[in-house]
């Protein structure tokens, strides 16, 4: 026995619920919309639709974000009753809180035709015409005529533009047609193979034409049914229904009709979504960076490489269409860096994208980042990762972002990302092709952990608070991480053990400091440490690190300028610091010189800065302005 | 499954359809006598009923039943001639 789209308890329950919400002083349930996205199956979801008709909006929404307000109409050629709570149901979890108005059955030409018709006084923004192949074809048509059937559907659509485009003209409603199946059975009247493939020849003439009035008519669109069925595994027509009651599609057809028409009502209020984060190791390639190696990851070549590449393809496609891509990635931006510039199988490269988020920070403040930096909302977004864990997170953090799991084969992760329609709009433009160099332009100081100039307008607005204070207990094991963990703002590119740590935190001649981060956004925790040795005439910085997913906010140069307080008010006249250039650690080396450190001395591999503390310093303030220090004589001072 | 749990599954579907709460729904209840009862009505339960229970029925012998039960007793049958 098949239990597919059976309510099911889940089912059950919700239908209670919107019951419960249709009494007229029933209390808001700000949950049950999204409880919706439980239901299966054409049949509890018609009724959830029916249900639905009755209850207002704005009582099974949270109150944020608001749905938009549509109306839609629905004519069709044939019996088309399910079709309305369908709808209801796919544009209320699509974000629209719809109007619906359904003429009756076989009235699509008259309303359509009719000006003070039912359907032109309800003034639709959106009118979806139902249509089935036998408005076309005649009901005993010849099948050894054919001819004289190219005549007919030809005059017949010839009939459908006019009243369409009279429609659109006087109403200004946007019009949904769509293409139209041939029954099988209709197909199957003609026995010659000849005949069999004429005839699907003039069908899809008949479907040409009806795509055409899309291009011609500028109201008009056309949905590919035709299409979008081809990997629809239910009959298109239920004959019985057919027969007994002018129900031209299947119930399950039906649904895939409502769910794709809710997608175009996305695309004519604007819902579409612009932005595609998308994580790289087991997203954009397969394995992982840190772990495989540039050398080591699947991308190319056959399975499962080329699911991956074929992700690429369909991002890319997405770029050229307008929709901006940006990396949301837990990884080191300079072997990214190096992937996305020389692994020879990569489609996407590092100018595709608009922002990148390489770090090891929070993905949620990541994609945050990514919008502020973009200046769009972050319902503007959809978020790919293959992590259970980071969709979870930013589901929870930033409800406004559309979360799209990459789970389990690769080969099922374009669909995933391409089915639901995400980023669907009425029509690209050229500016669409641009979009991404324009905004590459624009926001290149937001290439995350790539530039560390600060942009003091935009930091002051933050609200950034930072606090240093002395290891404990607590945050030492966590210091010690970051001096492993950090590489690119890391002095002396290695870290101190714990052993070491622990020492100098307990001794009276070092300190071991941590610092947090916190801005109006919420907080960062600890985000680095350094370690000091306490000399008679100098304190020497034997390593400072930070995390990368706190550069560019002035955060090094407060955390430096306790530091120097705690120093000078020690009465010691010099602070030196320790640096080892590598590879990767140049942002460490630019922060001491912008500090006014000097070069004094050279070992090895090892360089030596200092910085005159007495007489008062001649280096630049320290502190920016757009920066509270907190609690920072009580801690440093120790 | 049992023939009662058939009838409640039934149940759940016909007020699915018709907005009628489960425990007013009998055995015996007559189609026509449930509030909302309509041929639209009717052709939402038989496809909710095919999708439920994977069968597939005879409109003519679906529109002979007059009662619940005796959908209960059809769909048992074409469920059991599978």
């Amino acid at each position: 026995m098949i239990d597919e789209g059976r309510p099911g308890d889940a089912g059950k329950h919700i239908l209670a619920r919107i019951r419960r919400a249709r009494m007229p002083d029933a209390a808001p349930d700000p949950t049950l919309l999204d409880a919706l996205a439980e239901l299966t199956g054409a049949a509890a979801l018609a009724t959830a639709g029916r249900l639905l008709a009755r209850v207002p909006a704005e009582r099974i929404v949270a109150a944020r974000p608001r749905l938009r307000p549509l109306r839609v109409a629905v004519s069709g050629t044939f019996t088309a009753e399910n079709v309305p709570p369908l709808l209801r149901v796919q544009l209320l979890r699509a974000g629209i809180a719809p109007e619906i108005h359904v003429t009756g059955f076989d009235q699509l030409a008259v309303q359509l035709s009719d000006p003070d018709s039912a359907l032109a006084r309800f003034r639709p923004d959106l009118t979806l015409c139902l249509l089935h192949d036998r408005s076309f074809l005649p009901p005993a048509w010849d099948p050894t005529a054919l001819q004289g059937v190219r005549e007919v559907l030809g005059d017949r659509l010839a009939a459908l533009d006019r009243a369409v485009a009279g429609f659109a003209e006087r109403t200004s409603s946007i019009v949904l047609l769509h293409t139209v199946p041939l029954s099988a059975t209709e197909h199957r009247k003609v026995i010659g193979y000849e005949g069999k493939a004429l005839l699907g020849r003039i069908w899809r003439e008949l479907n040409c034409g009806l795509l055409e009035l899309a291009e011609s008519r500028p109201l008009v669109h056309t949905l590919d049914l035709e299409t979008i069925l081809v990997d629809h595994p239910a009959p298109v027509r239920d004959d019985r229904l057919y027969r007994f009651a002018a129900m031209a599609w299947s119930p399950a057809v039906e649904l895939r009709y409502a769910e794709e028409a809710a997608k175009f009502a996305r695309a004519v209020v604007g819902l579409a979504r612009k932005v595609l984060v998308l994580d790289l190791d087991n997203t954009l390639w397969g394995g992982v960076l840190g772990d495989d190696g540039p050398t080591g990851i699947q991308v190319g070549g056959q399975y499962p490489g080329n699911c991956y590449t074929e992700l690429q393809r369909s991002a890319a496609a997405l770029r050229q269409q307008g929709v901006l891509l940006a990396v949301c990635s837990k990884n080191d931006q300079s072997v990214v860096d190096d992937v996305l510039a020389h692994h020879p199988e990569l489609t996407l490269r590092a100018d595709d994208f608009v922002a990148q988020a390489v770090n090891w920070g929070r993905k949620d403040h990541n994609v945050r980042e990514i919008a502020r930096g973009l200046n769009i909302g972050v319902d503007s977004i959809v978020f790919a990762d293959d992590s259970r864990f980071e969709c979870d997170l930013i589901r929870q953090q930033l409800p406004e972002v559309e979360v799209v799991h990459l789970a389990g084969d690769p080969a099922g992760h374009v669909p995933a990302l391409l089915e639901a329609g995400r980023f669907d709009v009425l029509t690209t433009t050229a500016t669409d092709r641009e979009r991404t160099r324009m905004y590459r332009a624009r926001s290149e100081r937001h290439r995350f952990a790539a530039s560390f100039a600060s942009a003091a307008d935009y930091l002051s607005g933050l609200g950034l608070r930072v606090a240093v204070r002395p290891a404990n207990d607590f945050s030492l094991p966590r210091l010690v991480q970051l001096g492993r963990r950090t590489n690119q703002f890391n002095l002396i590119g290695a870290a101190h053990s714990e052993a070491r740590t622990r020492a100098m935190a307990t001794s009276p001649d070092h300190l071991v400091l941590g610092f947090e981060v916190a801005d109006r956004f919420g907080e960062e925790g600890i985000v680095g440490a350094v370690w000091v040795a306490k000399h008679p005439d100098h304190w020497l910085i034997e390593n400072f690190v930070m995390s990368c997913r706190v550069f560019s906010r002035g955060v090094e140069q407060a955390v430096l300028s306790a530091i120097v307080d705690g120093a000078a008010g020690a009465g010691v006249p010099t602070l030196g610091a320790v640096y080892r250039p590598g590879e990767r650690n140049r942002p460490a080396g630019e922060f001491l010189d912008g500090a006014g450190f000097v070069r004094a001395d050279e070992a090895g591999h090892l360089v030596r800065y200092d910085l005159p503390l007495l007489p008062a310093p001649s280096a630049p303030v320290l502190l920016p302005d757009w920066i509270v220090l907190e609690g920072k004589g009580d801690h440093v001072h120790v | 499954m049992s023939m009662s749990d058939v009838f409640a599954a039934v149940a759940e579907l016909v007020e699915e359809v018709t907005d009628v709460p489960v425990d007013e729904i009998e055995a015996a209840s007559r189609f026509e006598s449930l509030d909302n009862w309509t041929s639209l009505a009717a052709l939402q339960l038989l496809t909710a009923v095919e999708e439920r229970f994977g069968v597939r029925l005879d409109l003519r012998a679906y529109f002979a039943t007059t009662r619940v039960g005796d959908l209960v007793s059809m769909i048992a049958e074409d469920a059991h001639a599978r």
